[in-house]
Formats: C-alpha cells, structure tokens, sequence
C-alpha cells in the first residue's frame, strides 16, 4: 500500500482555513480527501469524509519536553487510512491557537502512522490584515509562520500596497524558505495545497539560494531566526550525525525546524535531512549531477540559535585530508 | 426472509485444504466474530458492511450497518450482531440484516466494542463515553466522560467491571457504579486493555512500545519497555498464566503472575526476521494463540509446548483480525486486502 500524504492546515483564528477546507471537500477534483477538524472549529463542516477530534497533545516519557505528540491524530489517521478504502490524502486542520509541532512530530514517532503515511507539507493561512496585531499578541500565530513550507497570504483584497509590503517583509523574516501565496478569499489553486511533498527527502534538491544570501545578515525577530550554513568542501558524516544528534539532545527544544543537503565523499547521492525539534529523519536523495559541483548546505530555524557556534561546529564536520 | 438491504454476496469459499476455507469480501476488515451458536461469523467492514457467513454452506450475506466505516462488531447473545462505526452509531443487525439503530452520537466514532464472556453485557466506546449496554436487561447506560478519549476498553470476563485506556492512565468502573470509577495513572497514551480470564489481572498496551500489567488487588504495576514496536493487541493464554502482545518479531509470553516478582524472563519462538505480530487472539478454552503478523503469516501458538504451526494461507497482507469460536474450535481470520478464512481447528489437528 503507498503511503497516503498528510497536509496539516494552521492559521491563526479568522484566517481562513475552513473556507479552503470547504473548497477542498466540495470543488471537483476527482480526489478523495479526508478532513481531520477540531472539534471547537470556527465553522462546522458537514461531510462525510470530515472527522472530528479534540487536540490530544501528550508528552512522550523519554524525558523530552519537546517530544509531545498527538494521541487523537495516532487513532483517526491510522483508522482513516485503514478503513476508507482509496483516499488520495488526509488534510488536518489545527486550531488557530496550536503549535503545528505535535501534529508533525507524531508523523515522525508513531511507527504505524509513519509506515502508512507521507506528510505532504505544512501549510499556513495568514490573514493579511490582522497578521502584525496577531504577532505581538500571540506566540502561536508566530509558530504558525516559522513551521510552514507554504504560506498563504489570505484577505490581501483588503489591503493597500504598502500594507501588504510590510506583512509580506514581516512574513519573509519569520520564514524565509516558505513559498508565499497571496490569496483573497483563499482562491489559491489546489496543487499549492496539496501534493507538495515538502518532507520529501527524495524531493530536497536544493535549499533556495536567496536564503543562503540571508546568513549575512542576523534573523532576530524577538529572537527567532534562522540560520544558514554553507560548506563547499565535502562533511565527514560520522561526524556531522554525532554533533547534529548532540546539538539537537541539547537545543531541540529551541529548533523549530531544520534541513540540509550534504555532501559526503564518495557518494553520487545528496545525503539529505530535515528535522522537528530533537526528531530528524535521513537518507539519501537524488543524485549529484553530472559537472555539477557538490555544496552542503544546512538550515536551521530556532530561537536564540548561537550562529558562530554553529558555524564552528559545521566546519568541524568537514573532512580533514 | 432477508432484509431488503441484505444482500446474499457472490463469494463462495476456496478450500484451501482440509479444515481452512477463503473467501473474498472486498473491503477492509476490521473486526471478526462468531455469533452467539457459533453457526455464522461474521466481519466489520471498512465499507460500513457487516458480512454474515454460514459456517455449514459457505454462503455470504452482506448488508450496510453504518455509514462510514463498521469499526467494531460483537455477537448477541440471543442471535445477530452489535456494531459500531465512525458514524458514531450502535447497531444491532438481526442474523438477515435488519438494523435497528441503538444509539447515536454524531461526530464520534464508535470504535471500541467489549463483551462479557457471556455477551449480556457490552460496552463501546463513544469519544470520552461508554455506551453500555446490559442486554440481558435490555438497558442502556451511558459512563464518563473519561479523563481522555477512549483509545481501548475492556469488559471484565464477568461483567463485574469495565476499563477505559487513554491518555494519561486507566480507569476503573464497578458495573454498579456508573459516576465513581477509580483512576489510575500511567503516563503517556495507554491502549488496548484486557482482563485475565480471573479478572484479578489487567494488561495494557502503550504507544511508547511498552507493556503494563496490573495487578488490580494489590494495585503493583509491572512494566515491560523497549518492545520493536506498539503493541496495538493484547490477549491472555486461556488459564491466565501467560500475556501475549503484538508489536513483536516472535511470540512472546510473559509469565503471570511471576512477572511481578523481578526481572521476569518471557518465553519467545517462532522468530519471524522479517515481520511484525500485529493481529493475535488467544483460544478460549485450550492452550493456543493465533498469530498474525504484517507480511500475511498466521501461526497457530501451542502455549504448552511453546511450538508455532504456520497456516498455509497467501503472503503479503497483513493479518487485520483473528477470532475465535466460544468453543475454541473455529478461527476467524481476515487480512487487509479483503481476503477472509475459517479454520477448522478439530479437522486441522485431527488430519495432523
């Protein structure tokens, strides 16, 4: 059976999420998506394939604080997948004041759930005209941002063009790699949505150039940034695993997200990785191409990141002659 | 006469040898169960069909219970089924397929289902409720909410009690009491409870790949962690004296209560390199287990001799659900790919 691939939908209160949810469940596509919703959603939705669920976030024993999952998501998405007969995805929405952290880690620590499914991507609505009050009222609707692969700027009818600058600018410092959406009413095609396969390791070619230009320069928006690392020189594995496994046991809690392609010599293919919190997944990706030339290149997104720590240590990792 | 809904299914069975029959179904089974005479059995699909076979003739009856998904299914004890499904509805289908709806909570599934060992009294699981339902009585109940939502539960062999798993521990109602139950905690998300055949005895199942068994008088909890994986099934060896659980590469029994005197050694055969137990049911009435694991193997375990029979049913799917018949003597069995069989234990031994 292939894995079925799971969309997590955040968004702050208001945004707009239930809206693409309706279009979703009610557009025709020719897909069967089944809809994971809170039960005190902001909007009922009727339909068949929709489920409801309180957020059931529970820290896992091994001493980890950041290691909480969600124990509702393990029973309905192993039933979804199991009973439905041929689904071609499982969207999840989060209430507007969850951390998106729990519904992705549950997809790297629950085994089942894992074996059985392929999370697609993160995708965030943000609502262009509440967007800067959110942000200093809520850590969440920050989280929100930094966590996403795509971010979906909804409402932008209801903006001028200097406004809309400043969220956009606001939105990029948070999470410069996320591809933004601008949206009215969330009218955003649906292969936006769904299908992007960002947690595809497989699909990790590159990390997007323009935010390697960004290690020159500090993120420190109340003390969330991002941290790019470049090595032209190949990484000696062993090494790298033993210090990233190290930093994250210490500063996971701290990371949001991180990712990155290595090149290790000897190998055609890319060693790729991304990671929650303490949790990373790796494996090998596509292959180098023929004349190109082999960079490795890291990303982390986190609070209070020490760049010249990581600097030093990620040029520990290179291989010595 | 059949409801019009039912409809009689074209499947008829393939004899695979002597004493084991297929048939295929189509959908996902969920769940397996003989009925009270142990002349049908029957199967929760994942199409929200029941499927009613007749042990004598082989033939099928299938007929929509539920709207979504049938998740859980039991025997009544004066003949048809109880079902439950993620239209979080209770069902009772009569033995033609006629439903009457017992009970109705929109928004919830309706995924757990426990029967006492004489089947009058049920209880399924509603979100943080338990529905439960005295059918000897003909009455019904409602018990919780629980501290979480139901992720297991388990009626005691006699009826007398009933424990809810979740999110945080295991609760505890005495049948007589519906508000007072007794909560016990235990970290993390718990699953999949089961009494020893005594009742003085609860096993536990927890996501973080670990076992607990409950000593329920002197409430001493013994822990078994480190397991390969979940173990999402829980069943005990029909004297009591040994807990299975699924998320193994081998079957594995673990001694009770001698378990709880320190570093308990389980017995484990029947090493399996490649695959993990993820269906099992233990005979009632004699010392075996059936065993299903996620490539499609089924082995009979003689729990006296600690020997594993392999049967000679098709690879690839993994085993979904086991049951057996209240005289020990049929196994239900049904795979993820819709196949499902029934073997006849007294044909199968007796031809060796």
């Amino acid at each position: 059976m292939l894995p079925i691939p799971v969309t997590v939908l955040t968004g702050y209160l208001g945004a707009g999420k239930t809206t693409l949810l309706n279009r979703i469940l009610t557009e025709s596509h020719g897909k069967r998506y089944a809809v994971i919703v809170n039960e005190f959603g902001e909007v009922g939705i009727d339909n068949e394939l929709v489920a409801h669920t309180d957020e059931e976030i529970f820290e896992m024993n091994n001493g980890c604080v950041c290691c909480t999952v969600r124990g509702d998501l393990i029973r309905m998405v192993s039933g979804l997948i199991r009973r439905k007969g041929r689904l071609d995805g499982i969207l999840i929405e989060t209430t507007g004041l969850a951390d998106p952290a729990p519904v992705i880690q549950t997809f790297f620590l629950d085994q089942e759930t894992k074996e059985r499914t392929a999370l697609d991507a993160v995708v965030t609505v943000v609502d262009a005209r509440h967007f800067e009050a959110q942000l200093v009222e809520s850590q969440e609707a920050r989280e929100q941002v930094i966590f996403a692969d795509a971010l979906i700027l909804n409402k932008v009818d209801l903006m001028d063009p200097e406004g809309l600058a400043r969220v956009e600018a606001s939105v990029r410092e948070l999470n410069p790699r996320a591809e933004l959406i601008r949206a009215t009413r969330c009218d955003v095609p649906l292969d936006k949505v769904l299908g992007r396969s960002s947690f595809d390791l497989m699909r990790l070619l590159d990390i997007e150039p323009d935010l390697l230009e960004e290690g020159a320069h500090e993120h420190t928006h109340d003390s969330v940034q991002s941290v790019s690392l470049v090595s032209h020189a190949p990484i000696d594995f062993d090494k790298f695993k033993a210090w990233l496994g190290d930093f994250l046991n210490k500063k996971g809690g701290s990371v949001h997200r991180c990712k990155g392609i290595l090149h290790i010599p000897g190998e055609r293919q890319r060693l790729v990785f991304h990671g929650v919190h303490m949790l990373v997944e790796m494996g090998f990706g596509q292959p180098w191409k023929e004349g190109e030339t082999p960079v490795s290149k890291v990303v982390f997104i986190g609070r209070n990141l020490d760049r010249l720590e990581l600097e030093i240590a990620f040029r520990d990792c290179r291989v010595t002659q | 006469m059949n409801a019009p809904d039912a409809i009689p299914m074209d499947a008829s069975p393939v004899e695979v040898m002597d004493g084991l029959w297929q048939w295929e179904l189509e959908a996902f089974p969920e769940q397996a169960a003989f009925s009270a005479d142990s002349a049908s059995m029957a199967f929760a699909l994942g199409d929200g069909r029941i499927a009613s076979l007749d042990l004598e003739d082989g033939s099928v009856l299938a007929w929509q219970a539920h709207e979504g998904s049938c998740l859980c299914l039991a025997a009544h004890p004066l003949g048809g089924w109880i079902s439950g499904g993620d239209d979080g509805r209770a069902v009772f289908s009569s033995p033609g397929g006629e439903c009457t709806m017992l009970h109705q909570e929109p928004g919830v599934w309706a995924e757990h289902l426990s029967a006492s060992r004489d089947g009058t009294l049920m209880a399924m699981s509603l979100g943080k409720e338990a529905l439960v339902l005295d059918l000897a009585a003909g009455s019904t109940a409602v018990y919780g909410p629980a501290r979480a939502a139901i992720s297991g539960l388990c009626v005691s062999p006699a009826g007398g009690a009933l424990a809810v798993t979740g999110v945080g521990g295991i609760t505890l109602w005495d049948m007589e009491d519906q508000h007072e139950p007794i909560e016990l905690d235990l970290r993390g998300l718990n699953l999949s409870p089961a009494f020893s055949p005594d009742g003085s005895y609860l096993a536990c199942g927890h996501q973080e790949n670990t076992v607990h068994v409950l000593d329920l008088s002197s409430r001493k909890v013994f822990a078994l962690s480190g397991l390969p994986a979940k173990p999402g099934k829980l069943a005990w060896s029909h004297d009591g004296g040994h807990v299975l659980h699924t998320g193994t590469k081998a079957v594995l029994c673990w001694p009770v209560p001698r378990c709880f005197d320190g570093n308990p050694q389980p017995i484990a055969f029947a090493v399996q390199e490649d695959a993990r137990m993820c269906a099992l049911a233990a005979n009632p009435r004699i010392p075996f287990a059936a065993c299903g694991f996620n490539d499609g193997t089924l082995l009979l375990a003689e729990l006296k001799r600690f020997a594993a029979f392999p049967v000679p049913l098709d690879l690839g799917s993994p085993v979904s659900a086991l049951a057996w018949s209240a005289s020990g003597m049929h196994l239900s069995i049904a795979f993820e790919d819709g196949r499902v069989a029934l073997l006849d234990l007294a044909r199968m031994l007796s031809n060796g």
